[in-house]
C-alpha cells in the first residue's frame, strides 16, 4: 500500500498561516492503515492545530473530515460544498488523492499534510518498509521476489556492489542489502545458477522517467456501461 | 429463526435480568442506573436480593475462572446500601376500561397485578391472609427481612392496586361471582398452600405438624411452639429453613431426616454445611417408618434405611430396607416433604378439574376450562421459587392483557435464547483471577453478610462483560489489522470483514483506543459517553490552575492530590484524541491515575495507559512545550486489601512484543 507520513506540524502551521478556514481531509484507506492520515489523525491534528493557533492568539478554524478514499472523486464529492467553502484543504491523503482533489476543486488551495513516501508493506508493529518503486516493468521473477529497483539503494540489476557488508547496505546501518538477500534466497532454493544470467538495463520509459503514466483498459468495457450516455427507458 | 445469544447470567434468569450490566454499573459507581436495570423486569428486587436462588450465578462465566460474580449480593447493595432510590415505575397506559381480579397476593399474583395495572386495566387483588406476600411470609426473617418484603410490596401496590384481605376464594367469594360482579377476567395465583402428608402409623399426634403451618405460626407471630428434640422430615430448602428456625428457637437437638443421600438432597449447596455448623444433625437416606407416641405426644420416630430414591429412569421410586431400623428420640416432628395446591375453590364453578383432581389448564396460555379464568405461579407450574413466580406472573399478565384487548387468548412467541459459549481454554489462561470480597454466610448470623461500597465496586468489576465487548463498524474499518495485532486474547477474526468474537472478547477496549479509523466501539460502554463527559469539563474549573486529574473509575479516589478530578471508566480505554481535547478545553497539565497494574483486570490493556501518555505528550508538546501530561502509579491497592496470595498468581501468557 501507499505509505504516508505526517509532515512536521511547524511546516504545516507555516503553510496554513494565511488561511482562516481550513478543512483537514483524511483518507479511509492507505493513510488510515499506516496511521498517517485517517480519521484518528484528522481528529488529533485538528486538535493540535487548534491548540497551536490558540497559543498564538489567532483565529483560524479547523474542520476535520474523512472520506472512504480520496483517489475516487465519488467519495469526496458529497463534501464538495464544504471543501469549496474553505480557504484551504489540508489533505492527509497520499499524493494521488491530493492531486485529484486539487484537480477537482480547482480554486481551493490544497496543502499536503503528509509526505507520500513509498509503496510498502507492513514489517511488524509500528513499521513499514518500501517494497516497490512502480517501475512498470517488473523483473522480480529474476530476483526471487526481491525488487532491486526499490530495495537496492543503487538500483543495481546485477549486484551486490562492493559496499555490501554482512548483508547490510553501506548507506545506513539499518538497511539490508537487497542483493545479499537475493543471493541468499537463490542459494536456499538451489538456484544460484540463475544469477549467472546478466539482467540487462531496464527500459525505464515505463517508470516515472517516461513521464506521467496512465492506464487504459478499454477491454473492460465499463465505459460502455456507464449510463450517462445511454438512454435506456 | 436464529436464537438470540445472551450473556449466560441473563439467559439463565427467568425474567432475563441483565445481571452483568448492573454489576458493571455498580463497579463504576452508577448506582441509580444499576437500580433501574434491576427493576426493568423484576418488581421484587429487595426480596430477590435476599432469597433468589440465583441461576445467574450458577451460569456466570467467571465461575469457570475463579468464582461467579456475586450478582445477588450486588443487588442487595444497590437496593439497601447504595443510597440510590427505587426507580419510579413506567407511566400507566391510558385506562382500558377493563377490570381484572387477581386471587392471591404472593409474588406471582402481585407481579401480574402490577403489570396489568400499568397496562391500564383496573386491578383488584383478593388475599386469604391478613397481609400480602404469600409464601414470602413464611421464609425465615434471618433470610428475608420484613423490610425487604415491605419495600417491594409497598411499591407494587402504589401503582394503584386495591387489595381485599381475609378473603378466601371459594369460601368468601367465588370466581364466578367475581366475573359476574363486573370483572372481565380473573387470574388465580393461590400457590401451593396444602402440605403433603405421609400416612405412617402413629402420625397425627400432638406436635406432629407440617412446615408451612408451623412456619406461619412462628414468623407471622401468633404462636411459637418448639420441642426440645425436633425431627424435620425433608431434604429441600424449606426443610433446611425449618430446621434452622427450630435451632434458633432453642431446640436442643434438631435432626434433618431425608430419603436422599447428601449428594441427592435438593437443598441449595452450602445450606447443609451451614446447618451442620449450627448444630443440626443431617440424616440422609432415612425414611420415617412409624411414629411412637406416649400419652398422646410424640416420643420417638422409627426410621428405616433407604436403598434408593430414584429408579433408572430418574423417577421418584424410593425403595427401603425395613430390616435396618433406628429409633430417634424426638418430641416434635415437622413434615417438609412438599406442597400441593388447594383446589377447593374450583368446586361448583366452570373451572374443571381432571380425574386426579388437578385443575385443567394450559401451561402455554395459562387458561383454565373457564374462558376468562387464568392460573399463574405454582398453582399452574408446580413447586417453584420466587423469581420463577415473578416470571410466571409477567407471562399471565401479558396473556390476560392481550385477551382483554383483543378477545383472543394466545401464548407469547417462544423465547428462543441461548447463552454465550464457554471460554476457550487459551482465553481462560490469559484472564487474571480476582478475589471476590463476597463472604459466605456465618452460622447463626442475623442475616447474610452484605457488601460495603468498596467491596461492591470491586465485586462488580469482576464481571467479564459477556457480549459487552468490541463491535467493529465494517463501513469505517480499513482492515489495517491493528486490532487483530494488539488484542491480548486473539478475539479479532479476519474474514471478509473484521469481527470481534464475543466468546473471547473481554471488552478491555484496547482495540477501540488504537483504531485509526475510529471504527470500534464497546457495546456496553460507548466511547461517545466518555467524549461527552470530557467535553463537559467546564473551562472555569481548569482555568484556575489548568490542572486535571483523570482517575480510573475502578480504583479508590482517595489519596489523590488534585483540585480537579474526573473519573473515567478505565484509563486504558481512552483514545489519545479524547485526552488531547482536554488541552484544547483549557487544561495545562493532565495527571493520569490508573489502577495498580496488578489490580487492573485487563493486564495487557494497562500498558496502553503508558502508550497514551507518551503519545499525547509527543503531539501536544510540539505545539505547546509547556503542556504536561504525567502518569502517577498508585503505591497501594485502592480496595480493601486482605487479598489472598493466590490472587496475585499471574496467569498471563508471555506478552506479545
Amino acid at each position: 500500500m501507499i505509505v504516508v507520513k505526517q509532515k512536521e506540524i511547524d511546516w504545516i502551521l507555516d503553510r496554513l498561516a494565511s488561511f482562516h478556514k481550513v478543512v483537514v481531509l483524511g483518507c479511509g484507506e492507505c493513510a488510515t492503515v499506516c496511521f498517517g492520515g485517517g480519521e484518528r489523525e484528522v481528529e488529533e491534528l485538528c486538535c493540535a492545530l487548534q491548540l497551536a493557533v490558540q497559543e498564538k492568539d489567532e483565529a483560524a478554524e479547523f474542520h476535520g473530515l474523512t472520506c472512504e478514499r480520496v483517489c475516487d472523486w465519488e467519495f469526496v464529492e458529497p463534501f464538495a460544498d464544504t471543501l469549496r467553502d474553505a480557504d484551504a484543504v489540508l489533505s492527509l491523503a497520499c499524493g494521488a488523492g491530493s492531486n485529484l482533489l486539487a484537480d477537482k476543486l480547482e480554486t481551493v488551495r490544497v496543502i499536503p499534510g503528509v509526505d507520500t513516501i513509498f509503496l510498502g508493506a507492513n514489517a511488524g508493529p509500528d513499521r513499514w518498509t518500501e517494497m516497490c518503486a512502480a517501475c512498470g516493468d517488473c523483473i522480480i521473477d529474476q530476483t526471487f521476489g526481491i525488487c532491486p529497483v526499490a530495495r537496492c539503494a543503487k538500483t543495481l540489476m546485477n549486484g551486490p556492489c562492493g559496499g555490501s557488508k554482512d548483508g547490510m547496505c553501506e548507506i545506513r546501518d539499518d538497511v539490508e542489502c537487497a542483493w545479499a538477500k537475493i543471493v541468499e534466497r537463490a542459494r536456499a532454493l538451489g538456484r544460484l545458477d540463475e544469477l549467472e544470467r546478466i539482467i540487462p538495463p531496464k527500459d525505464w520509459s515505463t517508470a516515472r522517467d517516461g513521464g506521467q503514466r496512465a492506464l487504459e483498459r478499454a477491454d473492460l468495457g465499463i465505459r460502455r456501461l456507464c449510463t450517462e450516455d445511454l438512454d435506456e427507458g | 429463526m436464529t436464537s438470540q445469544v445472551l450473556p449466560p447470567c441473563q439467559a439463565a434468569c427467568p425474567v432475563r435480568t441483565d445481571g452483568g450490566r448492573y454489576a458493571r454499573l455498580v463497579a463504576e459507581g452508577r448506582y441509580a442506573e444499576a437500580y433501574e436495570v434491576i427493576c426493568r423486569t423484576n418488581p421484587f428486587p429487595s426480596v430477590c436480593a435476599h432469597i433468589c436462588l440465583r441461576p445467574c450465578e450458577s451460569h456466570c462465566r467467571r465461575g469457570e475462572l475463579d468464582s461467579s460474580v456475586a450478582i445477588r449480593a450486588l443487588k442487595r447493595f444497590v437496593t439497601e446500601a447504595s443510597g440510590a432510590k427505587r426507580p419510579q415505575p413506567p407511566d400507566r397506559k391510558p385506562a382500558t376500561g377493563s377490570r381484572v381480579a387477581v386471587v392471591g397476593a404472593g409474588p406471582a399474583g402481585l407481579t401480574a397485578a402490577r403489570d396489568l395495572r400499568l397496562a391500564g386495566h383496573e386491578v383488584s387483588v383478593f388475599e386469604h391472609l391478613d397481609r400480602p406476600g404469600g409464601m414470602l411470609n413464611v421464609i425465615p426473617r434471618y433470610r428475608l427481612p420484613q423490610a425487604a418484603v415491605d419495600a417491594d410490596i409497598d411499591a407494587i401496590l402504589a401503582v394503584g392496586i386495591d387489595v381485599t384481605y381475609k378473603c378466601q376464594i371459594g369460601r368468601d367469594v367465588t370466581v364466578d361471582a367475581l366475573l359476574e360482579k363486573g370483572f372481565d377476567a380473573a387470574i388465580v395465583a393461590t400457590g401451593l398452600s396444602r402440605s403433603r402428608g405421609i400416612a405412617v402409623p402413629g402420625f397425627g399426634g400432638q406436635r406432629f405438624t407440617a412446615a408451612i403451618p408451623w412456619m406461619t405460626d412462628v414468623w407471622l407471630g401468633s404462636k411459637v411452639d418448639v420441642g426440645r428434640r425436633v425431627a424435620v422430615i425433608g431434604g429441600g430448602n424449606v426443610a433446611v429453613d425449618v430446621a434452622r428456625t427450630a435451632r434458633r428457637l432453642g431446640a436442643e437437638f434438631v435432626a434433618l431426616i431425608c430419603l436422599e443421600s447428601r449428594e441427592e438432597m435438593p437443598a441449595e449447596p452450602g445450606e447443609l454445611e451451614l446447618s451442620e455448623a449450627e448444630g443440626i444433625h443431617v440424616m440422609p437416606r432415612a425414611a420415617l417408618k412409624r411414629v411412637l407416641n406416649r400419652d398422646g405426644a410424640i416420643a420417638a420416630l422409627e426410621l428405616m434405611a433407604v436403598v434408593s430414591v430414584f429408579d433408572e429412569a430418574g423417577r421418584f421410586r424410593p425403595t427401603y430396607d425395613p430390616s435396618r431400623i433406628r429409633t430417634l428420640a424426638a418430641d416434635m416432628a415437622i413434615l417438609s416433604i412438599g406442597q400441593a395446591p388447594d383446589r377447593s375453590w374450583a368446586e361448583g364453578t366452570a373451572v374443571q378439574t381432571d380425574e386426579r383432581g388437578r385443575i385443567v389448564a394450559s401451561r402455554d396460555t395459562h387458561l383454565t376450562s373457564h374462558p376468562r379464568v387464568f392460573l399463574a405461579g405454582e398453582s399452574l407450574r408446580g413447586p417453584g421459587n420466587a423469581i420463577q413466580a415473578v416470571a410466571d406472573g409477567h407471562r399471565a399478565a401479558e396473556i390476560a392483557s392481550r385477551f382483554l384487548e383483543t378477545g383472543h387468548v394466545s401464548a407469547p412467541a417462544p423465547d428462543d435464547v441461548r447463552p454465550l459459549d464457554a471460554f476457550p481454554p487459551d482465553v481462560m489462561a490469559n484472564l487474571r483471577t480476582m478475589h471476590s470480597p463476597a463472604r459466605e454466610p456465618e452460622p447463626f448470623a442475623e442475616t447474610e453478610p452484605s457488601l460495603d461500597e468498596a467491596e461492591a465496586r470491586r465485586e462488580g468489576d469482576r464481571c467479564l462483560g459477556c457480549l459487552a465487548g468490541a463491535v467493529i463498524d465494517t463501513d469505517k474499518c480499513a482492515s489495517c489489522l491493528t486490532c487483530f495485532r494488539v488484542c491480548p486474547l486473539d478475539a479479532v477474526e479476519i474474514g471478509e470483514v473484521m469481527t470481534a468474537n464475543p466468546v473471547r472478547c473481554q471488552a478491555c477496549g484496547l482495540c477501540a483506543s488504537v483504531c485509526p479509523a475510529g471504527a470500534i466501539s464497546l457495546s456496553y460502554w460507548e466511547g461517545a459517553e466518555l467524549t461527552e463527559a470530557l467535553q463537559s469539563v467546564p473551562g472555569s474549573a481548569t482555568e484556575a490552575d489548568g490542572s486535571l486529574a483523570l482517575v480510573c473509575r475502578y480504583r479508590a479516589e482517595g489519596g489523590i492530590e488534585a483540585t480537579n478530578v474526573l473519573t473515567v471508566p478505565c484509563l486504558a480505554r481512552l483514545k489519545p484524541v479524547d485526552v488531547l481535547r482536554l488541552f484544547r478545553q483549557g487544561c495545562r497539565s493532565i495527571s493520569l491515575y490508573p489502577c495498580a497494574e496488578e489490580d487492573c483486570k485487563y493486564g495487557a490493556a494497562w500498558r496502553n495507559v503508558q502508550v497514551i501518555a507518551d503519545y499525547v505528550r509527543n503531539v501536544v508538546q510540539r505545539v505547546w512545550p509547556e503542556a504536561a501530561i504525567d502518569l502517577y502509579l498508585p503505591e497501594t491497592v485502592g480496595y480493601p486489601s486482605a487479598a489472598p496470595q493466590e490472587d496475585q498468581d499471574d496467569r498471563r501468557k508471555a506478552e506479545r512484543d
